[in-house]
This record gives C-alpha cells, structure tokens and sequence, in this order.
C-alpha cells in the first residue's frame, strides 16, 4: 500500500520553516523577512529582532528603507552581519 | 510619480524624533500601520516624512516611546490652502470662477467659418443664426446634423459643409460649389439688329448671314444679321443668329449743377458709446441718448483673448459723428469740379465696357448754376438680338 505525501513535505524547507529569510544584493542592500521589530538604528549598526535570533547589520551609511510590520529592507554599506542566538 | 502625487494632495510633514528609544517608536509606528518614509538617523536625531493624518494620530505612540517630535516643514495641498483661510474672498473667487467657466462653457463663443470665397460671411452668419448657431447659443441644445443639412438647403452655392464644435468655437468649413457657366440654350430663330446708331467697325457673324459690313453706317434697330439662309436648291432656313457687332457709337450726355446747394456736412461733435458684449448680449455701460437726425454711425467689436482665443466677453464701440445741413455757394471752379466727377462716374457705370475714342465736354452757365454738355465716341458692341415668329401656311 502506497503511503500519501503530506502536503508539508511538498513545499520547500526554506518556505516551510518558520525560520526568517534574509536576502542581500551584494553588500548594498539586504531585505529581511519575518522582523519583529528593531531593536537598535542608527547610521553604523541596526539590529532586528527575529524572534529565536537577532540579526546585526555593521556598516556605512545605514539606513531603513522600506519598514512594514513583518519584513525591513537596509540598504547601506553593509560590513558585518551578525547572528545572535 | 502617482505615490507623490497622492502624498502631496493628502499633504505630510517632514517631523524630527529625538529621545532615548527611537527604535521603540518606530515599532509602535509599524505596528500601528502608520505611513511614514525616509526615517534615518543623522546627528544623533532621526527625520523622516509621515502624513499629515498619521502625526495627528501620533501623540499616544510619542508618549509611550517617549521621544520628541518637531515638525520641520510642512508640505501639501492642504497646507497651501490653510494658508487662506481667514481670506474668504479667495475661496469665494476661486468657486466663482468654477461656476463661471462652467457656465460659460454651455454656450457657443465664437463661430469661425473657413472655405468662403465667394460667399458673404454675414450671409452664412445670419443664415446660420436661423439654424440655431449663433454666439450664445445653447452648445447641448446645438443639433449639428440638422443645421448643415438647413444651411445647405438654404444656400445653393455651398457644395459641402461641416460644422465642428471645438471646445466652444465653432468651426464652420464651407466648401463651395463650382457654378457652370450658362450655356445660351435657346436656339429659337432671331435677327440681330443694331442697339444704336453707329458705323460699324467689326462684325463677326457665328450664325445667320450678315446685312452689313465694316464702315457701314448704321441706325437704330436696322437689321444687322439676318436669321434667314438660303440653302440648297433655293430652300430658306431660319436659324438663331449669333455675331460680335461693334460700332462707334456717338453717345451725348447733360449734367448740371446748381451753384446753391444743401449740403450735409461732418461737424466736430462726435460721441463715443461703449456696451459690454457678453455673448450675444450687449449691456450699456452707460446712459446715452438717442443718435442725432444726421448722423454716422460706426460700430466696432473688441473681443477679450487668452492663449490665442477670443472670449465671449468684448467691448462695442459705437462711434456716432454727427452731421448738420448747411447751405452751400459754390464757386464756378467748384462747380465744374463738381460736374467733372458726375461725368467720370456716368462714364465708369454706364460705358465701363466700351472703348472711349473721343470726348469732348463743353461748359455753359444757366440761370442757377453750371451745365456740363458731354460728347463721347464710344466702340462698343451694339448688336441686340430680336426673336421673330416663324408661322408656316398651307
């Protein structure tokens, strides 16, 4: 007997997890899904609260550019990204 | 572009936020869902844009973050007009001004008519005007199709018209007809016979047979060129006879001119009187009495223009020159000034076509003035073409 596929294993595991997705365009820009808030902003870090993280952006120039409830797009020179679990 | 645009009919401050938790802010921001761009930090303070709605709303979150907002500019519509709003007159104007163009929008401004060669533009004008197309007309109540069709029925000479309302011109393009030249159809037996008396210096017959020559001298109503042609076997045709006959024609004319005369002549009074054209109304801007017995009277129109177009706002100018009747003693120079210029004009209008060959004028006083006794050779045609009744007999 053939076992079903539940509709889980379907979609990929990047989508599926309820991990954040960060997705940079060289070290200019950075957009950043499933923030919870920021935690620190100025010009040379900002610091987002992801939840089970915090992500750090070190750089030049840091600004953000585009805010909205769930996601935060940096753009900036971006020098150091920093995990914090 | 469209995002600016919106933002700047809605109006937005550009507002500084300065205190220990900005970061707080602007999470309380987002998740309020407040609209607000460009917010960075510079010098330890943080700008940025929001709208104008949203910073009202804003205090609650300002005292839970606990920074402090400034406004530093405020742009927008909304902000231009709180400027005047202790001014009523310019909300007062500005919706007049809506109304008026509104309004005057409903009614036709100016007819412009194109294609007119040889027509007359009052013509077309007044018969348009029958048809309901004037300057005032009503531009809903306008019934395009019909008032060509009128028009063309109305005048003959229109070949094709159309009529296009641009805005609230009217732009009339005629196209005329061409006129045939007519054709002399009747082909009815006739003579020609001489018009004057004269001696003939050209005669040439296209029909009929000819009863005289060049250098024949000839009396009124003598027979020129006869229709009847004999044919073959001694048989008579009668046919409508055509010729070119000229003569010279002596031609005798009187003038006279009285030496004490009624003359009307311009004084120096003259009046001015404006009107107000709105349309096809005119409003006096004044009171004005009635014109003078002898008086002239010009009338011009003054239209108001904006970017090239006529409005249907103008000033009618009726200048009125006065004139009175004073009795005149002329001189016998002036007489015969006076005379000379009868005589030129009796010769434009009367012998405009022919060819003046000799002309002699003799002056003679009379009892009360000046007599001018003018003699005129004169080529020109004199054939006149006579039908004749043809009855055949058993």
């Amino acid at each position: 007997m053939k076992k079903k596929k539940k509709i889980g294993t379907m979609i990929p595991a990047e989508l599926n997890s309820a991990l954040p997705i960060i997705e940079f365009t060289g070290n200019r820009n950075a957009t950043v899904e499933g923030s919870l808030g920021i935690l620190h902003y100025d010009d040379s870090v900002i610091r987002i609260n992801l939840g089970k993280m915090v992500v750090s952006f070190c750089g030049r120039g840091l600004r953000l550019k585009c805010i909205s409830p769930t996601a935060v797009v940096i753009s900036g020179f971006i020098t150091k990204t920093e995990f914090t679990v | 572009m469209l995002n600016r645009i919106i933002r700047w009919l809605l109006g937005y401050v550009r507002f500084t936020a300065k205190g220990k938790y900005p970061e707080r802010f602007i999470n309380l921001l987002n998740r309020s869902g407040f609209r607000y761009w460009d917010f960075f930090p510079e010098n330890g303070v943080y700008s940025g844009y929001m709208s104008a709605s949203d910073y009202l709303r804003a205090y609650n979150i300002v005292l839970k973050s606990g920074v402090t907002l400034r406004v530093k500019k405020r742009c927008g519509l909304v902000f231009k007009i709180r400027k005047y709003r202790h001014r009523a007159g310019v909300p007062i104007g500005l919706l007049l001004s809506v109304i008026l163009i509104t309004i005057l929008g409903q009614f036709v401004w100016v007819i412009t008519i194109s294609g007119a060669e040889n027509l007359s533009l009052s013509e077309i004008n007044t018969v348009l005007g029958e048809n309901g197309l004037y300057v005032g007309a009503p531009v809903f109540s306008l019934d395009i199709k019909a008032i060509e069709r009128n028009t063309q029925l109305s005048i003959d000479e229109i070949r094709w018209m159309s009529v296009n309302m641009r805005d609230n011109v009217a732009e009339v393009e005629i196209k005329e007809k061409h006129i045939k030249p007519k054709a002399d159809s009747d082909q009815s037996p006739c003579n020609i016979k001489a018009g004057f008396d004269g001696v003939i210096t050209k005669i040439t017959v296209h029909n009929g047979s000819a009863e005289v020559k060049k250098g024949s001298a000839v009396a009124k109503n003598q027979l020129l060129v006869n229709s009847i042609v004999e044919g073959a076997e001694e048989k008579l045709y009668y046919m409508h006879a055509d010729a070119e006959v000229y003569a010279d024609v002596i031609v005798r004319k009187s003038f006279e001119a009285i030496s004490q005369q009624d003359v009307i002549i311009l004084n120096e009074n003259y009046s001015n009187k404006n009107n107000i054209g709105f349309l096809n109304l005119t409003l006096p801007m004044g009171v004005y009495g009635a014109p003078d017995e002898h008086s002239f009277q010009n009338t011009y129109r003054t239209s108001l223009t904006a970017f090239e177009r006529s409005l249907p706002v103008g000033i009618i100018s009726l200048h009125s020159y006065n004139a009175e009747t004073e009795k005149v003693q002329y001189t016998d120079e002036e007489l015969k000034k006076l005379l000379k210029k009868e005589e030129v004009l009796f010769l434009c209008f009367n012998e405009g076509k022919s060819k003046l060959k000799s002309r002699s004028l003799k002056f003679s006083k009379t009892s009360d003035g000046m007599a001018l006794d003018a003699e005129y050779i004169v080529n020109k045609e004199i054939g006149v073409k006579q039908k004749i009744k043809v009855v055949e007999s058993e």
